[in-house]
């Protein structure tokens, strides 16, 4: 069953095109990656994807439908949630509103009890800041709440916008064994990183995206060791053709 | 610059060029085809035109949205109320020092926003709130007038004393003389001068300007000092015709809008726009005055028209009138050869009053 | 003394009314980012709205004020949804301008249909004034501040401990956070701005027994609502109603010492050099969030 199958996508940011003819699966259950350096696309991809940047596709259906035309908070509500880049957190409203926050669009849905259980399960670091200003944490516990909040509303498929960034490693290693977690427990995961290590220790699959066109894709122990990865991939426009693992 | 007809190389310039031969032509000798009232509504028109101008050069090709070029309006009106009619000085010399006060005004109050690191809307708010500031200063201020006004007192007549009595004419070729003069001196300065060609960076992106080494604050208030300087001419011609000055009459916020809302209607960053929609203004007053409609309702109805004009433009986002005309030549004519990127020229109003202040 | 009593219990029962015209501007200004130039102008539509309906009667007068901050509420809800919306997108300061003038229209029209400046409607209150320690308060006043306090403490109830206050105040923390937890924010705008012109509209059914309607009033009582916004409001409502009791004291104190236009000067000028100022808090969050929203051109809410 797929949950997410982006064909043709392409997008603008202001004039200039971002994204070209983008072909993208994500299957329920899996684990995918989207790798690329800065600049390469991938927020771009995302909030193309979400709606918040004017994109034109082939197809762009999730779970069967499309989501062409579909306001943005409407796909959220759909169940594809994203856990931003920046995070996005309600800066002056405590930990435990914010976590309640993801789940007021969906409310009559989900019990936002029993899930905030669940997450502070999870994220033991939050249940001790629970009532504490979100603009206040730290930036691993800024991370834990955004993953947090995005849970909260029973997600069909998560979206991590470059979770390590601005993270030490330490934070990072805990955030990608979390992200993992949360795959395992049934949730789709599709994973933005810039860093290639931890994405494709994390995914079974991986998808290059070079200068808005994907430039290779593959199962990731294949693409690890592909040309493309073995020339150090840094994102120069000097690829030539798409390296298929 | 060598050849000036070098410059009409594309079917816009040329079109303009003519258009604006046309004009001007049809302007010098405009009185001579009408009876005298209506050579007063064309001093009106002119006026309108010219203080729309005036704005523009702080409004349009800065980005300051100010509404506080009415004090310079007002200043230029009460300083020649205040020095000619109370105490016989020449008209000239209280134009002139109506200019240098609503300059020195001006210059300070863009640099006292910029000191403060006011945003575009605080500066409109703070220059609004300065506004009514000083018509409340001057409702009771006896040296002002107060409620009452000042009234015209003395005897000449003529250019020297900018003053006519009886034919109109002689304020409409002042006026019209300020506006050729003005606008031919403003395009000449943001094209020719390193100052003027630097407005437009500071008002896209004042930050991106200072990394240029742009003098942002210090031009801001120099563009300001300048425009509110001349917009006090307009009032000291508009006192000298109507022969009274209150509060009331030259220190409204309806004018000080009607500054700005023109300049948008016409297209902010263009040189034509503030004039073409003052003109027009100007015509439709006329012309709802020709239906036998009571003035009090004349001014009423075309506030409305205004307002209704500007939302409906800011809000289908084309660029007023100018650049919708260019769109239009364009579109008829070819663009011919791509002309040198001027950005004002360019610009649509809804990116225009994107620029930050500050 | 008695007459520093008096007018400081007119002050403060006038600065509730301009907190309830405040806390209108407020929300809309935090949550949307808008400014509301058109504000004071709502609060016309509430006057002339109750003066056209002409109520006789304290029942009646009340009726009169629930249709005409509905009426408000209508007006703003197609104002943000057909003018603003797609102006908000575009960022840029086009709503400067858009509200700016839609207040002057809204003058002019009022201009035209009510051409007799100073309407006043009689007391509908079923009670005449207080008297008390050589103070006199007029019914229409005491009762225009209490309600207002009523009103001001019901919002304050929808914002901090309602569902839909939650959705509202997400909005006005981050925009793009709102969107990610699929909250309808095109929807919350539009709500947010009808309940700011409502409310605004409601402040000037209660206004118009105490104070006769002109269209001119509309400018004076934006600046008022801005002067409160922007002084008080440091992240919660009660600043702003701080600011609006403050207003109305300093006015009605002031009267004492500058008479006539004069003081309403020294009023603008104050906030003139208050904007340059600007009080941390509220303002300096607000102002550095008064740049366009380019993440979100395409959505169709700014």
């Amino acid at each position: 069953m797929t949950t997410l199958e982006v064909r043709g996508l392409t997008v603008k940011r202001g004039r200039s095109e971002v994204l070209h003819q983008v072909d993208l699966v994500v299957r329920e259950g899996e684990c995918v990656c989207l790798v690329g350096s800065n600049g390469a696309g991938k927020t771009s991809l995302i909030e193309g994807v979400l709606g918040l940047l004017p994109a034109k596709a082939t197809t762009l259906s999730f779970l069967g439908r499309s989501l062409l035309g579909v306001r943005p908070w409407d796909r959220v509500r759909r169940g594809l949630v994203v856990v931003p880049q920046n995070r996005d957190l309600f800066s002056g409203m405590t930990v435990e509103e914010n976590l309640r926050l993801g789940a007021v669009a969906v409310g009559d849905r989900v019990a936002a009890d029993a899930v905030l259980e669940e997450i502070y399960e999870l994220f033991p670091r939050l249940a001790e800041r629970a009532a504490q200003l979100a603009g206040t944490l730290s930036g691993g516990e800024r991370s834990m709440l955004a993953i947090g909040r995005g849970l909260m509303s029973r997600p069909k498929m998560l979206v991590f916008d470059e979770p390590s960034l601005g993270l030490a490693p330490l934070v990072v290693t805990s955030i990608m064994r979390t992200i993992a977690e949360i795959n395992e427990r049934g949730t789709t995961v599709l994973l933005v990183e810039q860093n290639v290590h931890q994405a494709f220790a994390l995914a079974s699959r991986a998808y290059v995206l070079e200068n808005g066109v994907i430039a290779g894709e593959g199962p990731t122990g294949e693409l690890a060791d592909s040309e493309l990865m073995r020339r150090g991939y840094l994102g120069s426009a000097a690829t030539g053709g798409v390296v298929k693992a | 610059m060598t050849n000036p007809l070098r410059y009409l190389d594309t079917p816009l310039r040329r079109v303009n060029a003519v258009v604006v031969t046309a004009a001007l032509a049809f302007a010098l000798v405009y009185p001579f085809l009408v009876p005298p009232p209506m050579i007063g509504v064309g001093f009106v028109a002119l006026l309108y035109a010219l203080r729309n101008f005036t704005w523009n050069i702080a409004g349009g090709y800065v980005g300051q949205l100010s509404l506080s070029h009415i004090v310079a309006f007002g200043t230029g009106a009460f300083s020649v109320a205040v020095l000619t009619w109370r105490h016989e000085v020449n008209a000239w010399i209280a134009l002139v020092v109506g200019v240098l006060i609503s300059a020195v005004v001006g210059f300070l109050i863009s640099l006292l926003m910029s000191r403060f690191g006011v945003n575009a809307f605080f500066l409109a708010l703070g220059t609004l709130a300065l506004s009514l500031a000083a018509a409340g200063v001057a409702a009771s201020w006896t040296f002002l007038g107060d409620t009452n006004g000042i009234s015209y007192s003395g005897t000449e007549e003529g250019f020297a004393h900018l003053q006519w009595y009886v034919d109109p004419s002689g304020f409409y070729y002042t006026t019209l003389g300020f506006l050729v003069v003005i606008t031919i001196g403003i395009a000449a300065l943001m094209r020719f001068t390193h100052f003027g060609r630097s407005l437009p960076f500071i008002r896209e992106d004042p930050v991106i300007a200072a990394s240029m080494g742009i003098r942002v604050v210090r031009n801001q208030a120099l563009a300001m000092a300048l425009s509110m300087g001349l917009t006090s001419i307009a009032g000291t011609l508009i006192a000298q015709y109507v022969q009274i000055v209150s509060y009331e009459s030259v220190l409204t916020v309806e004018i000080g809008v009607a500054m700005m809302v023109g300049s948008i209607i016409g297209g902010a960053g263009t040189l034509a726009g503030p004039i073409v929609a003052g003109i027009g203004i100007a015509v439709l007053e006329e012309f709802l005055r020709s239906f036998a409609v009571s003035s009090a309702n004349v001014s009423s109805y075309t506030q409305i028209a205004y307002a209704v004009v500007v939302i409906l433009l800011l809000r289908f986002g084309t660029g007023g009138i100018m650049p919708l005309w260019e769109a239009g030549v364009r579109a008829v004519f070819g663009t011919g050869r791509k002309p040198p990127a001027v950005p004002e020229q360019e610009q649509r109003v809804g990116e225009l009053v994107d620029g930050r202040v500050g | 003394m008695s007459t520093v009593l008096q007018l400081a219990s007119t002050g403060l029962l006038q600065g509730l009314l301009y907190s309830l015209i405040g806390i209108g501007l407020y929300l809309v200004f935090t949550v949307m980012r808008v400014v509301n130039f058109a504000h004071g102008y709502f609060v016309l539509i509430g006057m002339y709205g109750v003066l056209s309906l002409g109520p006789k009667g304290f029942l009646p007068f009340l009726g009169a004020i629930v249709v005409a901050a509905a009426g408000g509420a209508l007006v703003g809800y197609l104002v943000q949804r057909f003018l603003l919306e797609s102006g908000l997108a575009k960022g840029g300061h086009s709503q400067l301008v858009i509200t700016l003038s839609l207040g002057i229209a809204i003058q002019y029209l009022f201009q035209v249909l009510h051409p007799e400046p100073f309407e006043t409607i009689p007391n509908p209150y079923p009670f005449e004034a207080f008297t008390s320690s050589g103070v006199t308060i007029s019914a229409p006043r005491m009762a225009a501040g209490a309600l207002s306090l009523v009103l001001v403490l019901l919002v304050s109830f929808l914002v901090y401990r309602t569902r839909i206050g939650t959705i509202i105040r997400g909005c006005s923390e981050s925009l793009n956070g709102a969107i990610h937890v699929g909250i309808n924010v095109r929807r919350v705008y539009r709500l947010t701005f009808a309940l700011g012109c409502g409310l605004a509209a409601i402040a000037g059914g209660l206004l118009l027994p105490i104070q006769p309607v002109s269209p001119a009033l509309g400018l004076e009582l934006t600046i008022k609502a801005f002067i409160v916004v922007v002084i008080g409001g440091a992240g919660s409502l009660w600043g702003t109603v701080a600011a609006g009791v403050l207003l109305g004291l300093a006015e009605a104190l002031g009267s004492l010492y500058a008479p006539g236009t004069f003081a309403t000067a020294l009023v603008y000028g104050l906030f003139f050099l208050v904007i340059l100022v600007r009080p941390q808090g509220l303002v300096v969050r607000a102002a550095a969030r008064i740049t366009p929203r380019k993440s979100l051109t395409k959505v169709g809410v700014g």
